[in-house]
Protein backbone atom coordinates (compact mmCIF):
# COMPACT_ATOMS: atom_id res chain seq x y z
CA UNK A 1 0.00 0.00 0.00
CA UNK A 2 1.91 3.64 -0.93
CA UNK A 3 2.50 6.01 1.66
CA UNK A 4 -0.21 8.47 0.98
CA UNK A 5 -3.07 5.50 1.78
CA UNK A 6 -1.80 4.43 4.85
CA UNK A 7 -1.73 7.84 5.65
CA UNK A 8 -5.24 8.13 5.07
CA UNK A 9 -6.40 5.18 6.54
CA UNK A 10 -4.68 6.54 9.78
CA UNK A 11 -5.74 9.78 9.65
CA UNK A 12 -9.47 8.48 9.39
CA UNK A 13 -9.43 6.23 12.33
CA UNK A 14 -7.53 9.00 14.44
CA UNK A 15 -9.94 11.84 13.21
CA UNK A 16 -13.07 9.11 14.07
CA UNK A 17 -11.37 9.02 17.88
CA UNK A 18 -10.57 12.40 18.55
CA UNK A 19 -14.07 14.16 16.33
CA UNK A 20 -16.02 14.01 19.58
CA UNK A 21 -13.81 15.10 21.69
CA UNK A 22 -13.18 18.56 19.47
CA UNK A 23 -17.15 18.77 18.87
CA UNK A 24 -17.83 18.46 22.96
CA UNK A 25 -14.76 21.38 23.19
CA UNK A 26 -16.02 23.31 20.69
CA UNK A 27 -19.72 23.05 22.37
CA UNK A 28 -18.34 24.08 25.70
CA UNK A 29 -16.05 26.52 24.73
CA UNK A 30 -19.00 28.87 23.29
CA UNK A 31 -20.87 28.13 26.49
CA UNK A 32 -18.85 28.43 29.81
CA UNK A 33 -17.19 31.26 31.77
CA UNK A 34 -14.01 28.65 32.72
CA UNK A 35 -12.39 28.91 29.43
CA UNK A 36 -9.34 26.59 30.65
CA UNK A 37 -12.03 23.60 30.85
CA UNK A 38 -12.53 23.64 26.68
CA UNK A 39 -9.22 24.56 25.90
CA UNK A 40 -7.79 21.24 27.82
CA UNK A 41 -10.46 19.11 26.18
CA UNK A 42 -9.79 20.72 23.03
CA UNK A 43 -5.68 19.92 23.41
CA UNK A 44 -6.85 16.42 24.55
CA UNK A 45 -8.29 15.54 21.47
CA UNK A 46 -5.13 16.67 19.63
CA UNK A 47 -3.22 14.62 21.46
CA UNK A 48 -5.47 11.56 21.16
CA UNK A 49 -5.76 12.63 17.32
CA UNK A 50 -1.98 12.65 17.18
CA UNK A 51 -1.05 9.78 19.11
CA UNK A 52 -3.68 7.47 17.18
CA UNK A 53 -2.29 8.48 13.86
CA UNK A 54 1.45 7.86 15.00
CA UNK A 55 0.49 4.93 16.29
CA UNK A 56 -1.56 3.79 13.30
CA UNK A 57 0.68 5.37 10.78
CA UNK A 58 3.37 3.06 12.13
CA UNK A 59 1.49 -0.05 12.50
CA UNK A 60 -0.32 -0.26 8.79
CA UNK A 61 3.54 0.18 7.41
CA UNK A 62 4.59 -3.13 8.93
CA UNK B 1 -1.78 -9.98 16.54
CA UNK B 2 -0.46 -9.61 19.82
CA UNK B 3 -1.91 -8.97 22.91
CA UNK B 4 -1.07 -5.48 22.96
CA UNK B 5 -2.65 -4.65 19.89
CA UNK B 6 -5.92 -6.28 20.73
CA UNK B 7 -6.68 -4.25 23.55
CA UNK B 8 -5.91 -1.04 21.81
CA UNK B 9 -7.88 -1.32 18.91
CA UNK B 10 -10.60 -2.52 21.24
CA UNK B 11 -10.15 0.49 23.50
CA UNK B 12 -9.88 2.61 19.90
CA UNK B 13 -13.49 0.98 18.40
CA UNK B 14 -14.70 1.74 22.66
CA UNK B 15 -13.68 5.14 22.26
CA UNK B 16 -15.37 5.47 18.55
CA UNK B 17 -18.52 3.87 19.06
CA UNK B 18 -19.70 4.91 22.65
CA UNK B 19 -17.54 8.09 23.12
CA UNK B 20 -16.98 10.17 19.73
CA UNK B 21 -20.17 9.03 17.59
CA UNK B 22 -22.68 10.25 20.72
CA UNK B 23 -20.89 12.82 21.05
CA UNK B 24 -20.44 14.12 17.87
CA UNK B 25 -24.16 13.83 16.80
CA UNK B 26 -25.15 15.33 19.96
CA UNK B 27 -22.93 18.38 19.65
CA UNK B 28 -23.99 18.57 15.45
CA UNK B 29 -27.96 18.31 16.49
CA UNK B 30 -29.20 22.07 16.32
CA UNK B 31 -32.55 22.00 18.06
CA UNK B 32 -34.83 24.97 18.26
CA UNK B 33 -33.76 25.85 21.69
CA UNK B 34 -31.91 28.69 23.45
CA UNK B 35 -30.09 28.56 26.21
CA UNK B 36 -29.55 31.13 28.41
CA UNK B 37 -26.52 31.90 30.77
CA UNK B 38 -26.44 34.43 33.42
CA UNK B 39 -24.13 37.46 32.14
CA UNK B 40 -22.71 40.63 33.71
CA UNK B 41 -23.60 44.57 34.44
CA UNK B 42 -22.98 47.25 32.56
CA UNK B 43 -22.62 50.54 34.09
CA UNK B 44 -24.99 52.84 32.20
CA UNK B 45 -21.79 55.53 31.94
CA UNK B 46 -20.15 53.00 30.29
CA UNK B 47 -22.83 53.22 27.09
CA UNK B 48 -23.73 57.00 27.62
CA UNK B 49 -22.19 60.07 28.62
CA UNK B 50 -23.90 62.89 29.52
CA UNK B 51 -22.33 66.32 28.93
CA UNK B 52 -21.88 68.03 32.29
CA UNK B 53 -24.17 65.75 34.27
CA UNK B 54 -24.14 65.83 38.20
CA UNK B 55 -22.32 63.08 39.07
CA UNK B 56 -24.39 60.58 40.96
CA UNK B 57 -22.98 58.74 44.26
CA UNK B 58 -24.13 55.65 43.22
CA UNK B 59 -24.63 53.17 40.38
CA UNK B 60 -26.93 52.92 37.44
CA UNK B 61 -26.40 49.85 35.58
CA UNK B 62 -27.98 47.40 33.35
CA UNK B 63 -27.80 43.63 33.25
CA UNK B 64 -27.23 41.25 30.25
CA UNK B 65 -27.59 37.64 29.82
CA UNK B 66 -25.55 35.38 26.71
CA UNK B 67 -28.53 34.08 24.40
CA UNK B 68 -27.34 30.91 21.93
CA UNK B 69 -29.99 30.61 20.05
CA UNK B 70 -30.46 27.25 18.52
CA UNK B 71 -28.43 25.41 20.41
CA UNK B 72 -27.01 21.75 20.03
CA UNK B 73 -28.64 18.90 21.95
CA UNK B 74 -25.19 18.24 23.96
CA UNK B 75 -25.13 22.17 24.72
CA UNK B 76 -28.78 21.52 26.54
CA UNK B 77 -27.70 18.20 27.96
CA UNK B 78 -24.68 20.25 29.94
CA UNK B 79 -26.66 23.14 30.88
CA UNK B 80 -29.86 21.09 32.35
CA UNK B 81 -27.11 18.90 34.18
CA UNK B 82 -24.98 21.62 35.75
CA UNK B 83 -28.10 23.81 36.45
CA UNK B 84 -26.15 26.32 34.96
CA UNK B 85 -28.61 28.50 32.87
CA UNK B 86 -31.86 27.96 31.34
CA UNK B 87 -32.63 25.93 28.46
CA UNK B 88 -36.03 27.25 27.00
CA UNK B 89 -37.80 26.63 23.19
CA UNK B 90 -38.21 28.97 20.38
CA UNK B 91 -41.82 29.38 19.57
CA UNK B 92 -42.19 27.34 16.36
CA UNK B 93 -43.50 30.52 14.53
CA UNK B 94 -39.65 31.90 14.64
CA UNK B 95 -37.48 28.42 14.33
CA UNK B 96 -36.94 29.27 11.15
CA UNK B 97 -35.00 32.64 11.68
CA UNK B 98 -30.97 31.53 11.28
CA UNK B 99 -28.72 32.78 14.42
CA UNK B 100 -27.33 35.93 12.29
CA UNK B 101 -30.61 37.03 11.96
CA UNK B 102 -31.55 36.54 16.13
CA UNK B 103 -28.28 38.93 15.88
CA UNK B 104 -29.61 41.44 14.01
CA UNK B 105 -33.03 41.44 15.65
CA UNK B 106 -31.33 41.72 19.33
CA UNK B 107 -29.49 45.32 17.38
CA UNK B 108 -32.35 46.24 16.09
CA UNK B 109 -34.23 45.81 19.21
CA UNK B 110 -31.50 48.00 21.40
CA UNK B 111 -31.28 50.79 18.86
CA UNK B 112 -34.73 51.00 19.39
CA UNK B 113 -34.65 50.63 23.16
CA UNK B 114 -31.33 53.38 23.15
CA UNK B 115 -33.36 56.43 21.48
CA UNK B 116 -36.81 55.02 23.15
CA UNK B 117 -34.71 55.61 26.73
CA UNK B 118 -33.33 59.22 25.90
CA UNK B 119 -36.33 60.78 24.89
CA UNK B 120 -38.16 59.12 27.98
CA UNK B 121 -35.45 60.35 30.33
CA UNK B 122 -34.92 63.62 28.47
CA UNK B 123 -38.80 64.77 28.14
CA UNK B 124 -39.82 63.57 31.94
CA UNK B 125 -36.56 65.70 33.00
CA UNK B 126 -37.71 68.90 31.07
CA UNK B 127 -40.24 68.82 33.68
CA UNK B 128 -37.66 69.04 36.52
CA UNK B 129 -34.94 71.42 34.50
CA UNK B 130 -36.04 73.59 32.01
CA UNK B 131 -32.64 73.82 30.41
CA UNK B 132 -33.46 70.45 28.81
CA UNK B 133 -34.12 70.30 25.28
CA UNK B 134 -34.66 67.43 22.69
CA UNK B 135 -35.66 66.98 19.40
CA UNK B 136 -36.79 64.06 18.17
CA UNK B 137 -39.33 62.36 15.20
CA UNK B 138 -40.38 58.42 14.55
CA UNK B 139 -38.14 57.45 11.59
CA UNK B 140 -39.10 53.85 10.67
CA UNK B 141 -40.75 50.73 12.44
CA UNK B 142 -38.10 48.07 11.62
CA UNK B 143 -38.83 44.13 11.34
CA UNK B 144 -37.62 42.27 14.08
CA UNK B 145 -39.13 39.13 13.70
CA UNK B 146 -41.18 37.78 10.30
CA UNK B 147 -43.32 34.56 9.79
CA UNK B 148 -42.03 32.16 7.06
CA UNK B 149 -44.77 32.26 4.84
CA UNK B 150 -44.93 35.82 5.15
CA UNK B 151 -43.70 39.34 3.20
CA UNK B 152 -41.31 40.57 5.90
CA UNK B 153 -37.56 40.02 6.66
CA UNK B 154 -35.53 40.71 9.10
CA UNK B 155 -34.81 44.81 9.70
CA UNK B 156 -37.70 46.20 6.47
CA UNK B 157 -38.48 49.45 7.47
CA UNK B 158 -42.15 50.64 7.43
CA UNK B 159 -42.07 54.18 6.53
CA UNK B 160 -46.02 54.43 5.34
CA UNK B 161 -49.03 52.97 5.07
CA UNK B 162 -51.01 53.50 2.05
CA UNK B 163 -50.90 57.59 1.18
CA UNK B 164 -49.92 58.35 4.92
CA UNK B 165 -45.98 59.02 5.25
CA UNK B 166 -44.64 57.88 9.04
CA UNK B 167 -44.21 61.77 9.64
CA UNK B 168 -47.92 62.31 8.96
CA UNK B 169 -49.60 62.63 13.05
CA UNK B 170 -52.29 60.24 11.38
CA UNK B 171 -50.09 57.21 10.84
CA UNK B 172 -50.31 55.73 14.27
CA UNK B 173 -53.31 55.58 14.11
CA UNK B 174 -54.21 54.55 10.30
CA UNK B 175 -51.16 51.84 10.78
CA UNK B 176 -53.03 50.24 14.35
CA UNK B 177 -56.19 50.21 12.22
CA UNK B 178 -54.70 48.27 9.33
CA UNK B 179 -56.77 46.02 7.45
CA UNK B 180 -56.21 43.60 4.32
CA UNK B 181 -55.00 45.05 1.00
CA UNK B 182 -53.72 48.33 2.86
CA UNK B 183 -50.31 48.34 1.02
CA UNK B 184 -47.14 49.23 3.60
CA UNK B 185 -44.16 51.23 1.88
CA UNK B 186 -41.57 49.41 3.28
CA UNK B 187 -37.70 50.03 3.04
CA UNK B 188 -35.51 47.22 2.37
CA UNK B 189 -31.97 48.21 2.21
CA UNK B 190 -31.75 50.72 -0.05
CA UNK B 191 -34.46 50.18 -2.40
CA UNK B 192 -38.43 51.18 -1.41
CA UNK B 193 -41.20 48.36 -2.42
CA UNK B 194 -44.66 47.99 -1.40
CA UNK B 195 -46.24 44.83 0.69
CA UNK B 196 -49.96 44.63 0.38
CA UNK B 197 -51.47 43.34 3.20
CA UNK B 198 -53.31 40.30 3.10
CA UNK B 199 -55.89 38.13 5.64
CA UNK B 200 -52.72 35.78 7.14
CA UNK B 201 -50.30 38.42 7.65
CA UNK B 202 -52.03 42.02 8.19
CA UNK B 203 -52.16 41.08 12.43
CA UNK B 204 -48.21 39.62 12.82
CA UNK B 205 -46.25 42.12 12.77
CA UNK B 206 -43.34 42.29 14.82
CA UNK B 207 -41.36 45.73 14.94
CA UNK B 208 -39.71 47.91 16.54
CA UNK B 209 -40.27 51.99 16.37
CA UNK B 210 -36.74 53.70 15.45
CA UNK B 211 -36.71 57.20 16.29
CA UNK B 212 -34.36 59.80 15.33
CA UNK B 213 -33.22 62.32 17.42
CA UNK B 214 -31.60 65.28 16.50
CA UNK B 215 -28.05 65.03 18.68
CA UNK B 216 -27.23 68.14 16.95
CA UNK B 217 -29.67 70.41 18.67
CA UNK B 218 -30.23 68.49 21.84
CA UNK B 219 -29.18 69.65 25.33
CA UNK B 220 -27.18 68.75 27.12
CA UNK B 221 -25.56 67.00 24.50
CA UNK B 222 -24.99 63.22 25.15
CA UNK B 223 -22.38 60.78 23.61
CA UNK B 224 -22.96 57.13 22.89
CA UNK B 225 -20.31 54.78 23.30
CA UNK B 226 -20.04 51.47 20.81
CA UNK B 227 -20.94 48.33 22.33
CA UNK B 228 -21.54 44.79 21.52
CA UNK B 229 -24.67 44.72 23.45
CA UNK B 230 -27.94 43.50 21.67
CA UNK B 231 -31.42 43.44 22.83
CA UNK B 232 -34.57 45.85 24.33
CA UNK B 233 -33.94 45.25 28.30
CA UNK B 234 -31.79 47.59 29.16
CA UNK B 235 -34.04 50.56 27.90
CA UNK B 236 -35.81 51.11 31.32
CA UNK B 237 -32.32 51.12 33.46
CA UNK B 238 -30.71 54.03 30.46
CA UNK B 239 -33.93 55.68 30.75
CA UNK B 240 -33.66 56.34 35.01
CA UNK B 241 -29.98 56.96 34.63
CA UNK B 242 -30.62 59.54 32.14
CA UNK B 243 -32.94 61.22 34.28
CA UNK B 244 -30.59 61.40 37.89
CA UNK B 245 -28.28 62.63 35.42
CA UNK B 246 -30.20 65.73 33.95
CA UNK B 247 -31.59 66.30 37.48
CA UNK B 248 -30.67 67.53 40.04
CA UNK B 249 -31.80 65.35 43.04
CA UNK B 250 -29.61 62.52 43.48
CA UNK B 251 -31.98 59.26 43.08
CA UNK B 252 -29.19 57.02 43.53
CA UNK B 253 -27.89 57.48 46.93
CA UNK B 254 -25.23 56.16 46.49
CA UNK B 255 -26.30 52.53 46.02
CA UNK B 256 -25.79 50.22 43.21
CA UNK B 257 -29.06 50.10 41.53
CA UNK B 258 -29.41 47.71 38.67
CA UNK B 259 -32.46 46.30 36.99
CA UNK B 260 -34.05 45.24 33.72
CA UNK B 261 -37.15 46.08 31.39
CA UNK B 262 -38.15 47.52 28.11
CA UNK B 263 -39.21 50.79 28.09
CA UNK B 264 -41.65 52.30 25.60
CA UNK B 265 -42.48 56.14 24.35
CA UNK B 266 -45.24 56.82 27.29
CA UNK B 267 -42.50 55.12 29.97
CA UNK B 268 -44.43 51.98 30.56
CA UNK B 269 -41.87 49.52 31.30
CA UNK B 270 -42.34 45.92 29.71
CA UNK B 271 -41.42 42.17 30.27
CA UNK B 272 -37.88 40.78 28.97
CA UNK B 273 -36.51 37.42 28.87
CA UNK B 274 -33.78 35.49 31.24
CA UNK B 275 -34.72 37.37 34.55
CA UNK B 276 -33.70 34.22 36.50
CA UNK B 277 -30.33 34.46 35.24
CA UNK B 278 -30.22 38.62 35.88
CA UNK B 279 -31.29 38.52 39.18
CA UNK B 280 -28.16 35.84 39.74
CA UNK B 281 -25.96 37.97 37.82
CA UNK B 282 -27.10 41.19 39.69
CA UNK B 283 -26.44 39.42 43.19
CA UNK B 284 -23.37 38.30 42.40
CA UNK B 285 -22.25 41.62 41.38
CA UNK B 286 -22.99 43.16 44.75
CA UNK B 287 -25.94 45.57 43.80
CA UNK B 288 -28.02 47.04 46.60
CA UNK B 289 -31.24 47.51 44.50
CA UNK B 290 -33.06 45.51 41.26
CA UNK B 291 -36.04 46.71 39.31
CA UNK B 292 -37.51 44.01 37.70
CA UNK B 293 -41.06 44.91 35.15
CA UNK B 294 -44.30 43.61 36.78
CA UNK B 295 -45.01 40.79 34.49
CA UNK B 296 -41.78 39.08 35.06
CA UNK B 297 -42.19 39.34 39.13
CA UNK B 298 -43.23 36.19 39.64
CA UNK B 299 -40.32 34.62 37.89
CA UNK B 300 -37.99 37.06 39.24
CA UNK B 301 -39.31 36.65 43.06
CA UNK B 302 -39.19 32.43 42.36
CA UNK B 303 -34.84 33.32 41.36
CA UNK B 304 -34.88 35.54 44.06
CA UNK B 305 -35.92 33.68 47.24
CA UNK B 306 -33.75 30.65 46.69
CA UNK B 307 -30.53 33.16 47.31
CA UNK B 308 -28.94 32.58 50.30
CA UNK B 309 -28.34 36.64 51.81
CA UNK B 310 -30.86 37.66 49.67
CA UNK B 311 -31.42 40.38 51.96
CA UNK B 312 -28.85 42.48 51.35
CA UNK B 313 -30.52 43.26 47.78
CA UNK B 314 -33.89 44.63 47.18
CA UNK B 315 -36.34 43.85 45.07
CA UNK B 316 -38.99 45.88 43.27
CA UNK B 317 -41.44 45.69 40.79
CA UNK B 318 -41.97 48.45 38.62
CA UNK B 319 -44.89 48.94 35.55
CA UNK B 320 -43.84 52.19 34.49
CA UNK B 321 -40.70 54.58 34.88
CA UNK B 322 -42.34 57.00 37.23
CA UNK B 323 -43.17 54.17 39.89
CA UNK B 324 -39.18 53.66 40.15
CA UNK B 325 -38.49 57.57 40.81
CA UNK B 326 -40.79 57.13 43.86
CA UNK B 327 -39.16 53.77 44.89
CA UNK B 328 -35.74 55.89 44.94
CA UNK B 329 -37.09 59.23 46.28
CA UNK B 330 -38.22 57.16 49.46
CA UNK B 331 -35.59 54.07 49.76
Amino acid sequence: MCKFFIALKAFIVSFLVSFGFYVLGINLLVLIDYVYIPVIILAFAVVINLLTLVYYYSRFQK
Amino acid sequence: MSKGKKIVDTLIIFTILFISLPLSALGLWFTDNRVILPGDTTGVSEVIEIEGASKSAGSFSTIYVTVFEHSTKLQNLIIEGLKYGEVEEISSRFSHISNSEFSKIGKIQYESSQSLSIIVGYLNAKYENEAVLLDYSLDSLAITYYLEDGPFKTDDRIIGINDTSINDPNFKNKFNNRKPKDILKVRRNDSLMEIILDDNNFRRIYFEPIYKIDYEKMLPKLKIFNTNLGGPSGGFMRALAIYDALTEYDYSKGLAITGTGTISINGMVGPIGGIKEKIITAFKDNKDIFFCPIDNYNEALESYNRINGKERMKLYPISEFKEALEVLRNV
